[in-house]
């Protein structure tokens, strides 16, 4: 549930860079996208029974890391939104705390 | 009901009741993104439908009590429709605030915190409903009167008693 909270945060922190750092237009474009749906992707996923969701948020962050990338850019905002990408990955990799199994979860239903 | 009455400030500059929407951080930037060519071209002011689908919410939300999973699975369901798209609506409104709309809006990325931070045990109930409904439906019995809260025959542990 931390890691989970902690990767939405930083999808919040990634929506507000540009007001506080230099970014170019493509690259303020990029966390303007992706900024909400981490956040929003992160939250869900908090709860226990759609930890699953995380995978969805390693690909966003991965998506930020590979289009800063690809920019190429060296402005302040285009490394934070790199080092974000970076940092949402990590987060929605670990696993977590597992205490209930949800009688299956959402497998169960196939 | 903090998310309604967000959204209803805001569908009152909609309707014109009110000259300036409430705006602490960010200028005018509600009334912008309230003018958008974008908001205005939906059929229904945007906030007006947040306020009307918030109010569904809490209302389907009050229904039924803790065990509504399995006694009025219509209701979480009913629920989850009010919720989920709102959520997703909201979320794209918060994309489009900076990329297309130029500007934010503090009540409308309140009302997306509230919508998002909704989902997830939303769709906790739904997950306990689905599994409820396959449960009556493996054992022989109507998913259907199951889903509308109606008593269910279990038919296979009658026959089973019957031989």
């Amino acid at each position: 549930m931390v890691p989970q909270t902690l990767a939405a945060a930083v999808g919040v922190s990634l929506l507000a860079a540009p007001a506080f750092l230099a970014h170019g237009r493509s690259e303020a474009l990029i966390v303007y996208i992706a900024g909400p749906l981490i956040a929003a992707v992160g939250l869900i996923a908090s709860w226990p029974a759609l930890r699953g969701l995380r995978w969805l948020n390693a690909s966003l962050g991965l998506a930020v890391l590979v289009a800063e990338a690809v920019l190429g850019a060296k402005s302040p905002g285009s490394l934070y939104g790199a080092f974000a990408g970076m940092a949402v990955v990590l987060l929605s990799i670990v696993p977590g705390s597992k205490r209930h199994a949800y009688a299956g979860g959402w497998r169960a239903l196939l | 009901m903090l998310a309604f009455a967000a959204a209803l400030h805001l569908a009152q500059y909609e309707w014109h009741q009110q000259l300036v929407p409430w705006e602490p951080f960010f200028g005018d930037g509600t009334r912008r993104v309230l003018d958008s060519w974008l908001l205005r071209a939906l059929p229904v002011p945007f906030a007006t439908l947040s306020a009307g689908v918030f109010l569904l919410a809490a209302l389907t939300g009050a229904l039924g009590g803790g065990c509504r999973w399995r006694t009025l699975p219509w209701v979480v369901v009913l629920f989850a429709l009010c919720v989920v798209p709102l959520a997703l609506a909201n979320v794209a409104l918060v994309i489009l605030q900076p990329t297309l709309l130029g500007g934010w809006s503090t009540l409308c990325l309140f009302s997306a915190l509230l919508s998002v931070s909704m989902v997830g045990p939303v769709l906790d109930e739904v997950l306990a409903t689905l599994q409820h409904l396959q449960r009556t439906a493996r054992c022989g019995c109507s998913w259907w009167r199951a889903f509308w809260g109606l008593p269910v025959r279990m038919r296979r542990l009658e026959l089973l008693i019957e031989h």
